[in-house]
């Protein structure tokens, strides 16, 4: 069987999920099965030919990144958003709810010339055909996903919540103790990373598709927590993630009263 | 006849039993554990995860793939003891045991000796007496002043204790519940519509079934190595709230609303179990109500269908909560 | 009466013959001498990739037939195989078509790869003739080019009363659904039991038409299709309420299973 040709770029990001990739063991052994064609941190980009499958990291922030995404597409048969920020918009999104002009003056006091647009995750610029979110991306399922491109099969996105492989570890509810913790809406397959070293989960693999929200907020509401407390988690790594699952079930209206 | 054990003498005895066997019991962080040091149980309260991970290791290995070569793997032979096991965790390994039926299963019960002990502080959630519950264990530790005294259930049981001295009088105790179930024919009930407000509340996350003692219901996953050669079968938990436990290829869910699962699983502890072996499937230890985030709670949702309970008290307690 | 499996070791097979039935079925002969009862079901698998539970499309001691639809990963991946490849199965599981019904007359009716357990038991009956009455075979399919096993049909026509209806229309063919045809036939079901494999709906309708004929529910008889997962009642996840498929099924008397199917839909049908 020819090798697949794969490429691995990022747009506007911290390339922590291509050092994520890197790091895995696995993924040398598997890397010897592919044809790597570009990895920016470890190989030039002189590649100009196509692609069978690209892994995007980062979000669109910026007009040139919205010109790579499209010059990718066109060249790739399937495009694999990688980590939180290019499949939901992860930390950077956050302008998106805040005064842009405010943000822009917090962060660059002295220039006026950048030219950045909102933050969007890249599926709201280019068809995307997988996503692995998380911050960063889970070794394990970036590995299951290399192999079912080497076997031929399909992928099947994890789509239990958080709190499922929590509780299976034994560990004790974080709810329970009166910390907001989104394992009950989140999707799972980080094998409830956060939630087992004591840290609430931040959503950061995006919405459960089977998610009861309104049960979820009548109980947060029931702790005493707020709209407030419950956006800033939502936003801080799932970015617009869960801008969707709101507005399906018109949560501001639970929020509110 | 029980035989008798001085309190302060049980980690002795226990460390003598570690020359022996494996010895599984309760600690701090309410599990069950592989003890080293006996000081470092925990025997007051009831665990909040059953032991049923040391017969149903989440994520064991059934079958390996040695590129074209099938191998049954074998579980570990270790002969143990869990000890602190309650009235409740203890009938919940004779339902595991009419249900789960496999090579390691069996071999894992066959190596486990159970030595539970008696329960002197159920807590709110308990419903134990509720359910029916029958006398199963090697060795039971009744707590009385200073000492222990032992029934013993079982030849296996009996050896352990054959150095120890016989009581001169018996204790037998009767756990106390707070909660009571007195009647659960909710088979007729199935339709009616207090279920939705259980059902809307829950949020799916399978903590109840994760940690039921009883809950056994599993999937069964192939994985490969990072060479494509080799291959293992495994087994992990599963649980009937989760609409992907349901699905079948193409998509479609036979348990699709949150209603029907949440429904399947009070009916199979208390319904379906019972038609085809003739006792709750439910060892009311309470752990799912424990374990709960929004704390629903079924067994009141059952005493009000059977008239145990009035219904108007339960909708307060709901739309209260609303406000 | 066989003993029961409960080990999740499967052997290894060599298919015989690959056959492509249209484009996403196929058919497999598989050399095995297993021979599973009409109606029951074998788990077919992939190492490394997972396992599917598929009926036994055959009656035969030296092979198994197995029809597939190519729908998951698992199937897709045996769709790759060819013959002289290896394949591993367990089994069977489950309780078959209950061949007690021997002295009466037998109507069956089988849409799409329904037709697989129902070819099982034609296959029975063939090698059992003389303990059957009248056989009527209701045979529907989407259109001319979805017709699955059309040589064996052809040749049951020779046997048999064959009823093969399309939904779409043919020349050539008989056009609707089963249950449209069965009302049309109107045959006479006095002494018959009916076995039917398809689509839950599909079921319901032909079912609904028997019923019409006179035909009481305890003389229908459902192959049904869940999850089966371990193949003999340890997972829990093809179970409808207090009946598991794999163990107490997937043939099941329709008047037995009725009430349980119908509470499974009342509870699906809720509004959140």
């Amino acid at each position: 069987m020819k090798k697949p040709v794969v490429g691995v770029f990022g747009v506007s990001g911290c390339a922590g999920c291509m050092l994520t990739m890197l790091y895995e063991d696995a993924f040398k052994q598997l890397s010897n099965f592919l044809d790597l064609r570009s990895f920016p941190l470890i190989k030039e980009d002189k590649y100009t030919g196509d692609f069978d499958y690209v892994f995007i990291e980062g979000t669109v922030c910026s007009d040139e990144d919205i010109m790579k995404l499209n010059e990718i597409r066109k060249r790739t048969k399937k495009v694999v958003a990688i980590g939180s920020c290019a499949a939901l918009g992860g930390v950077p999104s956050a302008k998106n709810f805040l005064d842009q002009e405010k943000v822009m003056k917090l962060v660059y006091p002295k220039t006026n010339q950048l030219k950045s647009t909102l933050p969007q995750p890249i599926s709201m610029h280019i068809k995307v055909d997988y996503s692995l979110p998380q911050c960063p991306p889970d070794k394990k399922e970036i590995l299951e996903f290399i192999q079912c491109i080497l076997t031929g099969r399909e992928f099947k996105p994890y789509e239990n919540p958080v709190c499922f492989e929590c509780r299976k570890k034994g560990n004790k509810c974080l709810l329970d103790e009166g910390k907001l913790c989104l394992g009950p809406i989140t999707n799972g397959g980080c094998n409830a990373l956060c939630p087992s070293n004591k840290t609430t989960c931040y959503g950061c693999r995006g919405p459960l598709k089977e998610a009861n929200l309104k049960a979820f907020i009548n109980l947060l509401k029931e702790k005493g927590f707020t709209k407030k407390e419950l956006h800033d988690k939502m936003r801080t790594f799932a970015g617009l993630g869960f801008g969707e699952l709101e507005e399906e079930n018109k949560t501001s209206r639970w929020l509110e009263n | 006849m029980q035989k008798v054990l001085k309190k302060k003498e049980l980690n002795n005895f226990i460390k003598e039993l570690m020359s022996n066997y494996e010895i599984i019991a309760p600690v701090k962080n309410g599990k069950f554990e592989i003890i080293k040091d006996p000081s470092n149980m925990e025997l007051g309260k009831i665990t909040i995860v059953p032991a049923k991970e040391f017969f149903l290791p989440e994520g064991e290995t059934l079958i390996e793939f040695k590129g074209k070569k099938v191998i049954k793997t074998h579980p570990e032979n270790k002969k143990r003891i869990i000890f602190g096991m309650r009235k409740c965790d203890l009938n919940a390994v004779k339902i595991m045991d009419s249900i789960i039926k496999d090579e390691n299963y069996l071999s894992r019960r066959k190596n486990t000796i159970l030595m539970g002990i008696f329960c002197e502080h159920p807590d709110e959630y308990c419903f134990c007496n509720s359910m029916e519950l029958e006398d199963y264990y090697d060795l039971l530790f009744y707590p009385e002043d200073d000492k222990y005294y032992i029934s013993v259930g079982s030849e296996k049981g009996k050896k352990l204790v054959a150095k120890l001295p016989e009581a001169k009088k018996e204790i037998i105790r009767i756990i106390k519940n707070f909660k009571r179930v007195p009647d659960k024919s909710i088979e007729k009930h199935y339709r009616n519509k207090i279920w939705e407000s259980d059902a809307n509340r829950c949020l799916s996350c399978a903590a109840c079934t994760i940690n039921c003692p009883t809950c056994t219901c599993f999937e069964i996953y192939d994985e490969l190595s990072p060479d494509l050669k080799n291959g293992t079968r495994k087994r992990g938990a599963a649980s009937c709230q989760l609409k992907s436990f349901s699905t079948v290829a193409g998509g479609k869910a036979f348990r699709n609303s949150r209603l029907a699962r949440f429904k399947q699983f009070v009916y199979h502890k208390i319904v379906y179990y019972k038609k085809r072996n003739g006792r709750y499937m439910c060892v009311g230890c309470g752990r799912c109500l424990r374990a709960c985030p929004p704390k629903i709670d079924w067994t009141d949702t059952i005493n009000i269908l059977t008239g145990m309970k009035n219904h108007d008290a339960k909708r307060n307690r709901v739309s209260a909560k609303k406000v | 009466m066989m003993q029961k499996e409960t080990g999740y070791l499967p052997k290894r097979y060599n298919i015989k013959s690959v056959k492509e039935m249209t484009s996403d079925v196929k058919l497999l002969r598989v050399s095995s001498k297993i021979n599973p009862l009409p109606g029951q079901f074998i788990e077919v698998s992939i190492p490394g990739i997972g396992e599917c539970p598929l009926a036994s499309c055959s009656f035969n001691k030296d092979y198994v037939d197995i029809l597939l639809r190519n729908a998951g990963n698992t199937t897709s991946e045996i769709f790759k195989l060819k013959a002289g490849d290896k394949i591993y199965i367990r089994g069977p599981y489950g309780k078959g078509f209950p061949l007690e019904t021997c002295g009466k007359d037998i109507l069956l009716a089988a849409g799409g790869t329904g037709i697989a357990p129902v070819t099982s038991f034609i296959e029975y009956i063939e090698k059992n003739r003389k303990k059957f009455g009248k056989i009527t075979i209701y045979f529907g399919f989407r259109n001319k080019d979805y017709i699955l096993l059309k040589d064996k049909i052809l040749m049951w026509k020779k046997k048999f009363n064959i009823r093969l209806t399309l939904d779409q229309k043919s020349p050539g063919y008989l056009n609707g659904f089963i249950n449209q045809l069965i009302e049309k036939d109107h045959p006479n079901v006095e002494n018959s039991v009916a076995f039917i494999c398809g689509p839950e709906i599909m079921m319901k309708a032909i079912t609904k038409s028997l019923n019409s004929l006179g035909m009481k529910n305890n003389k229908i008889f459902w192959s049904m299709e869940r999850r089966m997962e371990c193949g003999f009642g340890n997972c829990g996840r093809c179970t409808i309420q207090d009946v598991y498929v794999c163990e107490n099924g997937p043939v099941f008397r329709y008047d037995f299973i009725k009430p349980r199917i119908e509470n499974e839909e009342h509870a699906n049908e809720v509004k959140e």
